[in-house]
């Protein structure tokens, strides 16, 4: 049995600055790095943008494009280039909230993604109304959520089949149209 | 079965109209090839049915990988220019392709992010001398083609466990990448006999946790082996599929492993 789109966990938000639950037609936003995400010949992302640690606890981060209140792509630009640690931002990519939450167990049974407003303070104490996450339904059974299953595996290559295909996905911005154009090629 | 002619392309038929389609070039052309060599079995004038063309065109390239189509282009460019009395005749277009074609390979090389910036439509047209090869290109779609070409003619001998071996060493010296753990190493080893079976070379990656992934794709499908380092093989089909679950194995369990394999979208990607 599947949940109904979006789910009473996708409907709650309890932070003040929160933009509110998602809708299906917003679109989230992540940012790929150089060299983590994007392969020496910049040509493709690596499946490594599918950060399985944060995917595992349900806190796979991405950022609302809301078409009412959007947030501006260079605000997001400015946020994502602070990660130093990552690397160089290189793109960034945005998918349909609808289109991952209608993705499916492999047996085709049951919702796998809930995309929920996570808009809290963080430990610097700052917080951002346009923040969300991505993570597993709560009803899907323990085997999902075990890193070394096949049930988890599946769902990673979900995920990162829809950020990586030119038909869900849109490039917002890169850093380099050029050096990146076999990439952005495929949007 | 080989042979050493080249053939020629009638010249009012050199090239297919950028803006038509497959299917409307098939209704209406013939392609006539003629003989180079008279000491060739073949002596006398044939005409090759367009449907046993392959054409690639402006979805194709942008829909598939571009490193691929890179190496492909770049394939072909040499093969044309050393190996065509092997039978080879390939033929871009547009005219800026045309151009391109009868340059350096490193023109090849740079033009090919302007294709892709400038999403001009890209036609390569293949014939091949071998007939079961020829056939084999003919049932693949544009990706695979792609990745075929660049596997017979580009990697040569390599098996696919050669050449995930070898991109794995390459990737242990970038800095920044995570490194392959040598238990993930073993278990590759460990299914070299099913790996060599596989005819189309995949993506291989390392995963942020340092595990290995394989990915063969198309713009429909993606088939991937996880390789976590824990004598376990994990093999994916997405998007989901009922008629085929993700799957975890011993990599001792090669049978098994291999017969993970007889499954029809996963064939048509791994070759």
């Amino acid at each position: 049995m599947t949940c109904p789109i979006p789910c009473q966990c996708e409907l709650l938000h309890n932070c003040a600055h929160s933009s509110g639950p998602l809708q299906n037609l917003e679109r989230v936003a992540r940012g790929a790095f150089d060299p983590r995400h994007i392969n020496s010949k910049h040509t493709n992302i690596k499946r490594a943008f599918i950060e399985k640690k944060s995917l595992a606890e349900s806190e796979f981060s991405v950022w609302r494009l809301d078409p009412a209140q959007s947030l501006p792509i260079e605000n997001l630009v400015s946020i994502l280039r602070n990660r130093t640690d990552l690397g160089n931002l290189a793109v960034i990519f945005s998918v349909g909230v609808e289109e991952i939450r209608n993705l499916k167990s492999a047996d085709e049974e049951r919702r796998v993604f809930r995309v929920y407003d996570c808009s809290r303070y963080t430990q610097q104490g700052d917080t951002n109304p346009f923040h969300a996450h991505i993570g597993l339904c709560r009803e899907l059974p323990k085997s999902y959520f075990d890193r070394d299953s096949e049930d988890f595996q599946f769902l990673v290559d979900q995920l990162f089949f829809v950020f990586n295909s030119a038909t869900s996905r849109t490039i917002e911005w890169t850093c380099d149209g050029d050096t990146l154009a076999g990439l952005t090629a495929k949007n | 079965m080989m042979n050493n002619t080249i053939p020629v392309i009638s010249p009012s038929q050199k090239y297919w109209p950028s803006n038509r389609s497959l299917n409307e070039t098939e209704e209406s052309t013939h392609t006539t090839y003629l003989p180079h060599s008279s000491s060739s079995r073949e002596t006398s004038q044939r005409v090759i049915e367009p449907s046993k063309w392959t054409t690639l065109d402006q979805n194709d390239v942008t829909c598939t990988r571009p490193e691929v189509w890179g190496n492909v282009i770049e394939s072909v460019a040499i093969h044309s220019l050393q190996h065509s009395k092997k039978g080879w005749t390939v033929e871009p277009s547009p005219p800026e392709a045309q151009a391109l074609w009868s340059n350096s390979k490193d023109r090849v090389s740079k033009a090919i992010a302007k294709f892709f910036a400038q999403e001009q439509a890209l036609h390569l047209f293949y014939w091949h001398p071998i007939p079961s090869q020829r056939s084999k290109i003919r049932e693949a779609s544009a990706t695979e083609h792609a990745s075929f070409i660049y596997n017979t003619h580009l990697l040569g001998s390599k098996t696919v466990f050669d050449t995930v071996i070898g991109s794995l060493s390459r990737l242990k010296d970038v800095d920044e990448i995570p490194t392959p753990r040598k238990e993930v190493i073993r278990d590759i080893k460990a299914i070299e006999s099913v790996l060599s079976q596989i005819k189309l070379f995949p993506l291989t990656e390392i995963d942020d946790d340092g595990s290995v992934s394989l990915r063969w794709s198309n713009q429909n499908y993606c088939f991937s082996l996880t390789f976590n380092g824990n004598r376990k093989l994990i093999g994916t089909l997405v998007p989901s599929a009922k008629s085929y679950l993700p799957w975890k194995l011993d990599v001792s369990s090669e049978l098994a492993i291999a017969e993970k394999f007889d499954h029809q979208t996963v064939r048509l990607l791994v070759g």
